[in-house]
């Protein structure tokens, strides 16, 4: 029998094994249920999470990371203290247990993902060159291609104070 | 092969479990790198890391969730094919600005309020509304037709939404396996080659075609309707909207029948929509937005080249089938309309 140290084909097979199975240690605690109860921490999954009183005026606006304790869990809202004590409603969508900005390879399993959207939504709008390249190759009109264009154009042309004054009308 | 049996199965095991568990969250470039890094660390040549990366990574492609560039790129092709089949955008510039605003206030409170949402009026007279990959949103001019109020357009762009917030679209990426076409586009930024295009238009096709006539099936609806009506009472709008919406979309399938056959039924929808309302948000209440909808909607500007039916226009099922073929060219001259079975999964 083959001396595993020295056979190339198992030290494959250990080495994938152990790689994938870091890699499930390091994503188990992705998967979670929103069972976060009173007391627990939370974190806020992005930049420009809003807190807000009863009444949906802002309190606070805080940043990817920014720590809360809960004071009672729910749909669609969590109630939440914040550290400096002051108490508000947070949307449950745009909360989560774990940090998202950790160090490391678990940061990179993590938080990435959420990172990755923030550049990609703070950054580049635009047609890819293939969708361009559709109707120059047959397989969309000029006209769907100027259509996309336009929406996204509209789309990039609202600011976010634009929203934020379009929201505080809403009677 | 020396690895023995026992071997063998634990590390198809591992590897199985290893793979579910992270594509449920990660993209395809940080497994590969995640198991490179791994492989390297238990003993695995550069070149031999470098080959597992790749490999995982594909799987990744293959079975799970893709980075926002590529989900975007891939939602530009499908928009393209979603104008080309359904028809011209509403030249209504202050429409299309207004649905714009009622959608950002929504995405502004959901799970991925980073993604750059964009939102788009069609002109044809189904009643519809579609999720595309990456954050597009389309409504029918239609179904802004059959609306009273802004809570209403709330509900129905909250259910869209969360068909991309949720991922809902992710499955259809899996049975097209041609991601790779995605992930170039995604990369490209001169010509790309003629092999490369064709792949990607089908690609669209096929997500086109499932988002058009499939559906994602009524598990996915019945999520969307529930979280998307959340989305709306997150954002200050009455979370009975969409609800009341169905009602009158139910009382035109009365006279149509079949209009949704692979949706889960209207009726069905609703009392679930009820029963969620009443359970999970405990009578929450909220505005309606009903005038600035109304000052805005009532003077909706049809473009010159598509003739807008009256308000609320039902269209005979299986009215113009062309309108579902891939690559027919947006017609001048009268509202392309599609068969009442395509109207899936919407809103």
């Amino acid at each position: 029998m083959t001396d595993s140290k020295t056979n190339p084909r198992r030290r494959r097979a250990i080495a994938l094994t152990g790689a994938l199975a870091f890699a499930l240690l390091l994503s188990a605690p992705l998967a979670w249920s929103q069972s976060a109860r009173a007391g627990d921490k939370v974190y806020a999954k992005f930049d420009n999470v809003q807190v807000r009183d009863t009444s949906r005026r802002t309190l606070a606006t805080v940043s990817a990371g920014t720590e809360f304790v809960v004071v009672a869990p729910g749909r669609p809202f969590y109630e939440v203290k914040l550290t400096d004590g002051r108490q508000g409603l947070v949307s449950y969508f745009q909360i989560q247990e774990d940090q998202p900005r950790a160090s490391g390879l678990g940061g990179v399993l993590r938080g990435d993902r959420d990172i990755a959207e923030m550049r990609t939504g703070s950054g580049a709008r635009g047609l890819s060159a293939a969708a361009v390249d559709l109707s120059e190759d047959g397989d969309a009109t000029t006209q769907a291609v100027a259509a996309v264009r336009a929406m996204e154009s509209t789309a990039a042309s609202i600011s976010n104070a634009q929203v934020e004054a379009f929201a505080s009308q809403l009677e | 092969m020396t690895t023995k049996p026992f071997g063998r199965r634990w590390a198809a095991l591992l590897m199985a479990g290893a793979v579910s568990a992270v594509t449920l969250a990660c993209t395809s470039s940080q497994v590969g790198e995640a198991v490179r890094t791994g492989a390297t660390a238990a003993g695995a040549s550069e070149k031999e890391a470098a080959g597992y990366g790749a490999a995982a990574g594909n799987l990744v492609s293959a079975t799970g969730s893709i980075d926002p560039a590529t989900e975007r790129a891939l939602g530009d092709g499908v928009a393209v094919k979603i104008f080309d089949r359904l028809g011209p955008r509403l030249a209504d510039e202050k429409v299309q600005e207004y649905v714009n605003l009622v959608g950002r206030s929504l995405t502004g409170n959901s799970s991925r309020a980073e993604l750059p949402f964009a939102f788009g009026v069609v002109e044809n007279d189904t009643v519809a509304a579609y999720a595309a990959p990456g954050g597009y949103i389309f409504i029918t001019t239609g179904a802004l037709a059959l609306m009273e109020n802004e809570a209403e357009l709330a509900g129905v762009l909250g259910h869209e939404i969360t068909h991309v917030n949720q991922r809902h679209m992710e499955p259809l990426y899996r049975t097209a396996r041609l991601l790779d076409a995605a992930q170039f586009a995604a990369q490209a930024s001169g010509d790309v080659s003629e092999e490369q295009l064709a792949k990607y238009s089908d690609l669209a096709d096929q997500v086109t075609d499932a988002i058009l006539n499939k559906g994602f099936g009524p598990a996915k609806e019945y999520e969307a309707d529930q979280m998307g009506v959340e989305l709306a009472a997150v954002s200050g709008y009455d979370p009975n909207g969409l609800a009341d919406f169905l009602r009158k979309m139910q009382a035109m399938e009365s006279h149509s029948g079949g209009w949704f056959s692979t949706h889960p039924p209207t009726s069905s929808r609703i009392g679930r929509l009820e029963t969620h309302t009443t359970q999970v948000l405990g009578g929450m209440s909220g505005a309606q937005g009903r005038t600035r909808f109304q000052k805005v909607i009532s003077g909706m500007k049809p473009s010159a080249r598509a003739q807008q039916p009256a308000r609320g226009a039902v269209t005979k099922p299986g009215e113009s089938p062309a309108a579902t073929q891939p690559g027919t060219p947006v017609q001048g001259g009268g509202a392309r309309f599609m068969p009442r079975s395509n109207a899936v999964g919407q809103p």
